[in-house]
């Protein structure tokens, strides 16, 4: 070999191998071949990094091949590349994109926008349907709350429906690649849902019948297959179709749900779906999608919210009527009280220092003198009932007027034919009449010691006539001061059945003034009418009553015969309260006569 | 469980609904034959240690009046097509329809059952017919609806062939 004088300038190697030694003569005989294939691989080396793109182009397609049958990486590397290019496509020029798309994309396009108006249809029917209804007044008054267009709201209160079976069909076979049944119906289809696959056969056939037979576009195919009550709605992908059953009526949102189903069972099982060889066993990952798919919309729940608005509005109505009744009630014991209160004010003898209404239970604190009306009365004649009151009474002494001209009569004991009678201004007791010498002497020791009583003046005669005939009198007089009349309530007629006790007062009285006139000592009588009322009403009026009843009572006494002259109507004191009765009585007063010349105590 | 789809095809009247009712136990009625030229029946049985489930396309005879519409054939893993032994031109048409079929789905396993053979003596199909037949690859079994001879053996036969196939 001859080495090129300018490598031998730049290569030591071709230099030492130049035979100018022996040595080196003997290296080359040995070498020589060695040296030549590094010499070639040299130049090759040269060569490939200045490969051209011809080269690459000729064994690029094959290569691509390859790679893409072994494994994914190429996939893998390529997709950063295929993307970037594909955006940088759209940005430059988006319609070449579009075109290429547009097969794949415009069908799906058309048929969404198809559904879209369906839906939009099938709402506004709806809307239609219930816009005047009563329960279209609660919907729309539902829609307003939540925002929601009035037809979707009348749509989800109107649909009911159940998906009771979804097939998943191998689209040319009609094998059965998978099928999910509802609990709901799976008991009573029984060995009809075992024969799934024999389903799914025919109704793929029925598909191809109907595309064969009017020559329908190769690509379209069933949509669905309703039959009375039921649906069968088909959903097709790639490598399966979906074929739900449905009872009732659905909306048509519910196909967004199938399709979903749909792609995730292409997504999962891709592959398995597109070598499927009949084994269902392959494709039980995908149960869990079309179970997805048994969607059930019952009136039912509807029914429950309105049981719930029912409970929700019996406990408010109750609620309300109790608490107004609650109100009702308060309202009525604060003016029961308030009256109770009055009519205690006007008792004699009685103080009141507290009054309250706590639970429905009213609490009093009083003063009671002993010579008042009993505790239980007192209560009564206030409107008060002893069970709903708590009542606390301290007993004390009172110096009204009535009660010290009661606690005298109680202490004094004056005989018939002795009248009592207070001052409450200067505090003096007077009696007068006629009266034993024992209950005159008796009366001069006990009048000054009874409470609120100053002085006692005593205007009482000792009796003078013959004991026989003074005893008869004090019989009569004791006879028509025991009878009393009762009047109606506000009037001056007596109340009925006291005809008889009329008649024997008449009696009594002619006979009392015949005893006084054959009574040659000249004594003079005198009949006291007096009348009450009860503590009802204002005072004036009261007052007026009494003066009327006791004037009508002397009135009807004459013209039944008594001598007028001999009556006398007495009316008590506005203040004195020592009687609050509805009721007449008599008083027999016995004096002596201007007249008399006797002997009069 | 294994499905495998099987097509019935033959002409007007050889028997190929009588031989499926034989085998089979049935949902749908057989007017589904005359509306929509097809009924499906099924047909369980245990091949090996695999449940096996046989669906079985009974295809509205072809005459001069009605085709049988092809797109019943796709996914079918087998075919059994049907003869009638007194009538020739009945195996004429079954090798016709074959050739159509294999021309759409690829060479899938067929069996030819010659029905009909209760009444062999009336048969007008010679056996060197059909001894050609054999020696150009034809499996043939001979089949009578009516006593049922044969019947349970054709359609294992056919099952055998396409799970071997699927085998392969």
């Amino acid at each position: 070999m001859t080495a090129d004088p300018k490598d031998s300038d730049t290569d030591p190697t071709s230099d030492s191998l130049q035979p100018t030694t022996p040595y080196q003569e003997l290296r080359s005989l040995l070498l020589q071949p060695e040296h030549e294939e590094i010499e070639e691989l040299k130049r090759q080396l040269v060569r490939h990094t200045d490969v051209d793109a011809q080269s690459v182009a000729a064994v690029l397609p094959a290569a691509v091949t390859l790679a893409t049958s072994k494994a994914e990486q190429l996939g893998q590397a390529m997709a950063p590349t295929i993307e970037s290019a594909l955006k940088m496509s759209v940005r430059r020029n988006p319609e070449v994109i579009t075109e290429a798309i547009f097969p794949i994309i415009g069908g799906a396009i058309s048929r969404a926008v198809r559904e879209a108006l369906l839906r939009l249809l099938q709402q506004t029917s709806y809307a239609l349907d219930h816009s005047f209804s009563p329960r279209g007044w609660k919907w729309r008054i539902e829609a307003i709350a939540t925002g929601k267009p009035f037809s979707e709201v009348v749509l989800l209160h109107s649909l009911v429906y159940r998906v009771e079976q979804v097939f998943l069909i191998h689209p040319e076979s009609g094998l059965l690649l998978q099928h999910v049944i509802s609990d709901a119906v799976a008991g009573s289809l029984g060995q009809e849902a075992q024969d799934a696959s024999m389903v799914t056969s025919m109704l793929t056939a029925i598909q191809d019948f109907v595309r064969d037979s009017f020559r329908v576009e190769s690509k379209a195919a069933l949509d669905s297959v309703e039959i009375g009550d039921l649906t069968v709605w088909l959903e097709r992908g790639p490598h399966a179709v979906l074929a739900a059953v449905i009872r009732g009526t659905a909306p048509l949102s519910l196909r967004e749900i199938f399709r979903h189903a749909l792609v995730l069972c292409h997504r999962d099982a891709l592959d398995k779906l597109k070598s499927f060889s009949g084994d269902t066993d392959d494709l039980k990952e995908v149960r869990p999608y079309l179970e997805s798919c048994l969607q059930v919309h019952q009136r039912v729940e509807e029914r429950r919210s309105f049981s719930a608005w029912l409970v929700l509005a019996t406990i408010v109505l109750t609620s309300g009527y109790f608490i107004r009744a609650n109100i009702v009630t308060q309202r009525h014991r604060a003016m029961r009280l308030a009256h109770a209160v009055e009519m205690i004010q006007r008792q004699e003898g009685v103080v009141l220092l507290d009054a309250s209404q706590i639970n429905g239970r009213y609490r009093l604190r009083l003063l009671r003198d002993r010579e008042a009306p009993a505790e239980l009365d007192i209560l009564s004649q206030a409107g008060l009932r002893a069970e709903e009151t708590e009542a606390s009474f301290t007993p004390y002494l009172s110096t009204d007027q009535g009660l010290v001209l009661r606690r005298a009569q109680r202490v004094l004991e004056p005989p018939v034919g002795v009248e009592l009678s207070y001052n409450i201004t200067d505090g003096v007791l007077s009696s007068n009449g006629i009266a034993s010498d024992e209950w005159i002497h008796h009366a001069k020791m006990l009048a000054p010691v009874v409470a609120g009583v100053r002085q006692y003046n005593c205007q009482t005669k000792p009796i003078q006539p013959p004991k026989p005939l003074y005893d008869a009198l004090i019989e009569k007089a004791k006879a028509i001061e025991a009878i009393e009349f009762k009047f109606r309530a506000g009037s001056v007629e007596l109340t009925p059945g006291q005809e008889s006790l009329l008649i024997r007062a008449v009696a009594e009285m002619k006979e009392l003034l015949r005893l006084a006139e054959a009574d040659r000592t000249g004594l003079d009588i005198t009949i006291e009418v007096h009348s009450y009322t009860d503590a009802i009403g204002s005072e004036a009026y009261n007052q007026k009553l009494r003066e009327s009843r006791a004037k009508e009572m002397s009135q009807w006494l004459g013209n039944a015969g008594v001598d007028t002259r001999r009556l006398k109507p007495v009316v008590p004191a506005p203040e004195d309260k020592t009687r609050i009765d509805r009721a007449a009585s008599f008083h027999v007063v016995i004096v002596k006569g201007p007249t008399s010349s006797g002997g009069v105590p | 469980m294994i499905q495998k789809k099987i097509c019935m095809l033959g002409s007007f009247a050889v028997g190929k609904t009588s031989l499926v009712r034989r085998f089979v136990h049935s949902m749908f009625t057989d007017k589904y034959l005359t509306t929509v030229g097809v009924k499906i029946d099924t047909k369980k049985l245990v091949y090996g240690d695999k449940e096996l489930s046989l669906l079985l396309w009974d295809l509205y005879g072809e005459d001069e009046f009605q085709r049988v519409q092809t797109s019943y054939l796709r996914g079918s893993s087998g075919l059994l097509l049907v003869a009638d032994g007194t009538r020739p031109e009945t195996v004429d048409k079954a090798i016709e329809l074959r050739d159509k079929t294999v021309a759409s789905l690829g060479n899938i396993p067929y069996l030819l059952l010659m029905n009909k053979c209760d009444l062999a003596p009336q048969w007008e199909v010679s056996p060197e017919r059909l001894r050609q037949l054999g020696q150009s690859g034809w499996k043939i079994l001979h089949t009578s609806a009516k006593t049922g001879e044969g019947v349970e053996q054709s359609f294992l036969s056919i099952t055998a062939m396409m799970m071997g196939g699927a085998a392969k």
